[in-house]
């Protein structure tokens, strides 16, 4: 009799603990419908920036010249504009990615850029956060690698990490886990329901979150940045990332221009621990790559940027990228036409 | 490799599947070889710090237990000391000493120029020092016999599931089960183990992990947040360090138990603490039990006048503030943490040898200590003095400002989730007091237990916050 009991107990314990894992399981599918396709890229801007990109893929058959970079491109750099102005391109698309470090921007021209939107050339847009390897982009490149949306791409995955994302193809709870640790994330998503933009990304891939703002420096967004530039060091993650990146893309028969991006210097550059060293110890990495790799190279900053072109330390606005896109088109049509 | 990781997950049942097959003594060289890949996972540099360590106290142990000559069996013991603090002086104090010194001087009006060097801290290595330590002190003082087998002793000290961030070791309690043979532990032993180690994943990933990242961004912003954000930083810290450290010595405690060796208590219930005194009596035990005796003790304890029984609490506290790490705030930590068992001293705060559950009259006593607490761990969390300060005056200013939402939530949850546990264990005198819950609760909270750990797994690893020590 006692055994029997023993078994009884044992299975009401495993039933209790099936019937938990169900419900938690069966909520998190109910999450996901009202997510809709953001819940499959861990980013509701990830989610639109990919659903653009396969319509102009479909449509156009890709675009002639793709933005790279973080929100400092995807809000500095006007695709339409530059290809109106370019002479050599006919179409672009800014494929910015929230926040991307070097191995971010790799990972997503593998998976998404190359085979979606066949570019001519890519202008990689950089700021001094992008080559830290230190910073807090691993969560960008994470929210990427982990999501269940994106292609696989071979050797890009260790065997944890695939079995990882076996596990994410049949659990929604697994799938949809870095929403739903964030509960401010996760009520703003079911607020704003499927096909959320929360970016303002138009059919280009262009935000416009910050083209009609003047300068307004934030103790919060300073600090963000200030995180995102700690413990400063370049060299042995992000510079090599790069490297990967550019020789992926040349190895696709795609041109490159790498692009240092304006900042409002006496406002950004202190955020870096050791302030103007780290900075340039960053730009004199950038040009040392540039120079190695013979990549052409617009180092923006070498212009003179005042406030007025500025939405806050790192994102220039409307008129900063009216001002931006013209540079920057300049040069793409320099690339384009001398076949580089 | 740290205990939530797969390399842990594979390497414990391998480890578990070979032990149970061997002999006592091929067990006890096992356990060697094991935590000696375990530690070698982090840098198998510093295992020849351990190395040293072990040979030096296993050697003078011996000459101890042969020696009558007092001055010379002091000499001895003050060898192993001496070896022992030097090594962690040097790793862990000695950029400490220097920019302290140079700091100093300049306040003087002295210019010193002293060379600093880059030394990497070895992980655990407070810990196996401490280990050492108790051993040769309880054998100079002729508490315990010195371990006849240098096997048995090698595996005292580099004991994998305690290596790292303890419970630190007393050598009259774990080398006797070193040393005999060991029985394969019963099914309830083996349930409770499974538990204890699905507690401490859980307080680790599920709270500790979970808030880590918002305490990360309250503490590196804390000069421009709200009043509001600070308290909630502040309060998230304290159960992040709660949920990290005592995971992690649940995950210790059940790990070894599988392998038949008891570890001691290191936690009971502290934030139901009504005193400083009690909460010194519930946390992190296995320091404050070895401060008590190889350091309080020591120094006269409570034998002298008032004034010295005071002074000797100050001391404690502090060099107990600086065993945390080679800087002022924890050093203000300590000083702290002292002034206020001095004032509780001196008030007559008397603490029952067994925590007793808190009744309804102890609420406010329990909120007012845990406030207390709360906010000495401030000094604890912040890098710099002038951090914890500006931190403490964005309290008390109110400064204005809005509140992260996702973070209160975690708080609010892993918080209730934490002092639910607490409360249960604490009415039940047992840490696995969950296992006795009817079978469908304890199904769901194993259940919960699983969801939640999965949830917060993932992404980039948060190492346990006690192996900066």
């Amino acid at each position: 009799m006692r055994p029997r009991r023993r078994l009884r107990g044992v299975l009401a314990v495993a039933l209790a603990f099936v019937v938990t894992v169900v419900l938690a399981e069966a909520g998190a599918r109910l999450v996901a419908l009202r997510l809709g396709e953001s819940s499959d890229w861990n980013d509701p801007g990830l989610a639109t920036q990919v659903r653009n990109m396969r319509r102009v893929g479909r449509g156009e058959g890709g675009a002639d010249v793709v933005l790279l970079g973080s929100s400092a491109v995807g809000e500095g750099i006007d695709p339409e504009r530059l290809a109106q102005s370019s002479q050599a391109a006919e179409s672009a698309y800014n494929a910015w990615h929230a926040g991307a470090p070097a191995s971010a921007l790799d990972l997503m021209t593998r998976a998404l850029v190359l085979p979606i939107l066949r570019p001519r050339l890519v202008v990689i847009g950089l700021t001094s956060e992008q080559l830290n390897d230190n910073g807090t982009g691993d969560d960008s490149y994470e929210a990427l690698r982990s999501s269940s949306g994106r292609p696989r791409v071979p050797g890009d995955e260790t065997i944890t990490q695939r079995l990882e994302r076996r596990i994410v193809s049949w659990s929604y709870l697994v799938r949809l886990r870095s929403t739903l640790r964030r509960p401010n994330e996760l009520v703003k998503g079911l607020r704003a329901g499927p096909d959320t933009n929360p970016y303002n990304i138009n059919t280009r891939g262009m935000s416009f979150e910050t083209l009609d703002k003047e300068l307004q420096l934030t103790a919060r967004h300073l600090e963000q940045n200030r995180q995102a530039l700690a413990d400063y060091h370049v060299g042995s993650q992000e510079l090599p990332a790069l490297g990967r990146l550019v020789h992926r893309l040349r190895g696709n028969g795609v041109a490159v221009l790498i692009v240092n991006m304006p900042v409002l210097q006496d406002a950004y550059v202190p955020l870096h621990p050791r302030g103007s060293a780290d900075h340039e110890r960053y730009q004199s990495a950038l040009e040392s790559f540039t120079r190695t790799e013979a990549v052409p190279y617009l180092n923006a900053n070498q212009e003179p940027w005042g406030p007025e072109w500025f939405a806050d330390e790192n994102h220039v606005n409307g008129r900063g990228s009216a001002r931006l896109t013209k540079l920057v088109s300049t040069e793409v049509d320099r690339v384009l036409n001398s076949g580089e | 490799m740290v205990f939530n990781s797969i390399q842990y997950a594979v390497f414990l049942p391998a480890v578990l599947v070979l032990y149970w097959r061997l002999s006592h003594r091929r067990q006890n060289a096992l356990l060697l070889v094991a935590s000696y890949l375990f530690y070698s996972a982090w840098d198998y540099r510093f295992c020849a710090l351990m190395v040293l360590s072990t040979v030096v106290d296993y050697t003078v142990g011996r000459l101890l237990a042969t020696t009558h000559d007092e001055r010379r069996r002091k000499l001895l013991f003050a060898t192993s000391l001496a070896v022992n603090l030097a090594v962690l002086g040097f790793f862990k104090y000695f950029n400490f000493f220097i920019d302290s010194a140079t700091e100093a001087l300049g306040w003087l009006g002295f210019q010193g120029d002293f060379p600093t060097l880059r030394i990497l801290l070895p992980v655990g290595i407070s810990f196996y020092t401490f280990h050492g330590i108790s051993y040769t002190f309880d054998v100079y003082r002729r508490e315990i016999e010195p371990a006849n087998d240098p096997l048995d002793f090698a595996v005292f000290v580099a004991f994998f599931p305690q290596l790292v961030a303890g419970p630190i070791g007393r050598a009259h309690l774990q080398l006797p089960q070193f040393e005999r043979p060991r029985n394969r532990p019963e099914s309830g032993q083996v349930r409770s183990a499974a538990f204890l180690i699905l507690l401490g994943l859980f307080k680790k990933v599920a709270i500790a992990d979970a808030l880590a990242p918002f305490v990360d961004q309250i503490f590196s912003g804390g000069s421009t947040r709200s009043w509001i954000d600070l308290l909630v930083g502040a309060y998230a810290f304290a159960f992040q360090i709660y949920g990290d450290f005592s995971g992690y010595s649940d995950i210790a405690r059940g790990s070894s138990r599988l392998l038949g060796i008891e570890l001691p208590d290191n936690f009971a219930q502290p934030y139901l603490s009504r005193n400083v005194t009690e909460f010194w009596r519930t946390w992190h035990i296995s320091l404050s039990t070895w401060l008590r005796d190889y350091l309080y003790v020591a120094l006269g304890g409570n034998r002298g006048s008032r004034a010295r029984t005071y002074r000797n609490l100050m001391l404690t506290m502090l060099i107990g503030g600086l065993w945390h790490g080679a800087a002022w705030t924890f050093v203000i930590w300590g000083a702290l943490h002292g002034m206020l068992l001095v004032a509780e001293r001196a008030r007559g705060v008397r603490v029952p040898r067994c925590p007793e559950p808190p009744s309804r009259t102890d609420a406010l006593r329990v909120f007012a200590t845990f406030n207390v607490v709360c906010l000495t761990w401030v000094f604890f969390r912040s890098e710099t003095l002038g951090q914890a300060l500006s931190y403490l005056a964005g309290i008390v200013t109110l400064r204005p400002g809005g509140i992260d939402n996702s973070a209160l939530v975690l708080l609010l949850l892993g918080g209730l989730a934490l002092l639910t546990l607490d409360l249960a264990q604490r009415r039940r005198d047992e840490d696995t007091a969950p296992m006795r819950w009817p079978t469908l609760v304890r199904g769901a909270l194993y259940g919960t237990f699983v969801v939640a750990i999965v949830l917060f797994s993932g992404g980039q690893s948060v190492p346990f916050i006690y192996f900066q020590f």
